[in-house]
């Protein structure tokens, strides 16, 4: 009973992520595509090793 | 299946591949992400100015959060866990979503939490020698030598 009752939850969840996700992903990717600035992680050190 | 920082990330950024691990997302019906992945990816999502709209995704997401406690973390010292990093690092180079289902062992879903904690530890080591004053030159190279690289999934 319990496990059926957890399977349901997870459905419902997915169900409701996939939903979620053809509504709102688009408009937070234009976000973040407004807002990202680049970011390279081997900027983090130098030359010499040390924090750039 | 066990949300990456990778993917998140090449989800938020229109990466190649996203669509890819979106259509995973929709399919999977177990969603989870380490405390360690989760506390690497918004330390990424900052780095790169998409802090608000990851947290954004990651409520859509509706993913459950795993904790990585002592117990997992000394177990990662063992020889299991170095072949789970070297696994894991195959699965971050081709930045997908790596679906460990219902029937998968349940020590290779703890061998991959094993790996993002150690990655998220590396991560904070890294931000914290990155914010340190450049005024201290002799402190930073004995923080950077004596402590571990992590930047190549940054």
């Amino acid at each position: 009973m319990r496990e059926a009752l957890e399977r349901e939850l997870q459905r419902q969840r997915r169900i409701r992520r996939s939903a979620r996700l053809q509504q709102d992903l688009s408009p937070l990717q234009d976000q973040a595509a407004a807002l990202a600035r680049p970011f390279d992680a081997s900027e983090l050190y130098g030359a010499d090793g040390l924090p750039g | 299946m066990i949300l990456d920082t990778s993917a998140v990330i090449a989800i938020i950024q229109r990466e190649p591949g996203w669509q890819q691990i979106r259509s995973q997302l929709e399919q999977a019906n177990l969603l989870r992400i380490s405390a360690g992945t989760l506390q690497e990816l918004l330390l990424v999502a900052h780095c790169r100015g998409v802090l608000d709209v990851v947290e954004e995704l990651l409520l859509l997401l509706d993913a459950d959060v795993v904790p990585v406690d002592e117990d997992l973390a000394r177990r990662a010292g063992g020889t299991d866990a170095v072949s789970a990093c070297q696994c894991r690092g195959r699965l971050l180079r081709h930045r997908i979503i790596k679906g460990f289902g219902d029937d998968m062992p349940a020590n290779n879903a703890i061998h991959s939490l094993l790996s993002d904690f150690f990655r998220s530890w590396t991560a904070a080591h890294c931000f914290e020698l990155w914010d340190r004053p450049k005024s201290d030159p002799a402190q930073t190279l004995a923080n950077t030598t004596g402590g571990a690289r992590s930047d190549s999934y940054l």
